[in-house]
């Protein structure tokens, strides 16, 4: 399966909010953190509900963090 | 959050240690089957066999896994990987099923025939209700193997 067509900024936040831990970040919205890698990576889309959860933790909106669109692009 | 289960790392090593002990021990039962393949106790024996010797594989290998892995609870992501594999378990599963039926009533049409023209049934295995136990057993093997294939290519490629 490829890479889905959501694109992130997690890591990108996580060191910006003082180089936040994917553990950390994982259980702050309740996940695994193989879960965290998985969305970094662009191998999973996360539901609705954790993708706000997510911005929620960087202080910012959901729009932010997701943007629709290949990964390739935002590399 | 769901609770049960002791997370991905788990899950992933749980599936292959599920493909390659189905896999191996069908191979067996199904050799150790094939050198007397009409007698019914001997293939019931082997099968009763097989699946106790993989349910205490499974148990040990899991109490191991369960160990050694970091215990972390199921999420989302593990929710949706076992929820497609087991659709796709339940696909295999149901072709079996239909592949079975079309075997039986091939077995029946053949044993027709063949008594119409006064001839002798042509193969006593192929017609025998050892075949259709055959073909459901391999149905339920391979919708195993591909829940535990896809398992582990979710978790390793992405879902």
């Amino acid at each position: 399966m490829a890479a889905t067509s959501l694109r992130n900024r997690i890591r990108e936040l996580r060191f910006a909010a003082g180089e936040m831990t994917q553990r950390e970040l994982a259980e702050r919205v309740g996940v695994s953190r193989q879960t965290i890698v998985a969305i970094e990576k662009a191998k999973y889309s996360p539901t609705l509900e954790l993708a706000f959860k997510i911005a929620d933790v960087f202080h910012t909106r959901v729009d932010n963090v997701f943007t629709p669109g290949p990964l390739e692009e935002y590399e | 959050m769901n609770d049960s289960g002791t997370g991905a790392a788990f899950n992933e090593r749980s599936a292959a240690a599920n493909l390659v002990t189905t896999g191996a021990i069908y191979c067996g039962v199904l050799a150790l089957a094939l050198q007397d393949p009409t007698n019914p106790f001997f293939t019931i024996g082997l099968l009763i066999g097989g699946v106790v010797v993989q349910v205490i594989l499974l148990i040990v290998m899991n109490i191991y896994f369960a160990i050694v892995t970091t215990s972390e609870p199921n999420d989302e992501r593990d929710a949706q990987i076992q929820h497609r594999s087991l659709r796709l378990s339940h696909l295999i599963l149901t072709l079996g099923a239909v592949v079975a039926m079309l075997l039986l009533l091939a077995q029946q049409a053949a044993v027709q025939i063949a008594a119409n023209h006064a001839r002798s049934i042509p193969d006593e295995f192929l017609t025998s209700p050892l075949a259709i136990a055959h073909a459901l057993l391999l149905t339920l093997v391979a919708s195993e193997v591909v829940r535990s294939a896809s398992v582990l290519l979710a978790y390793r490629r992405g879902v």
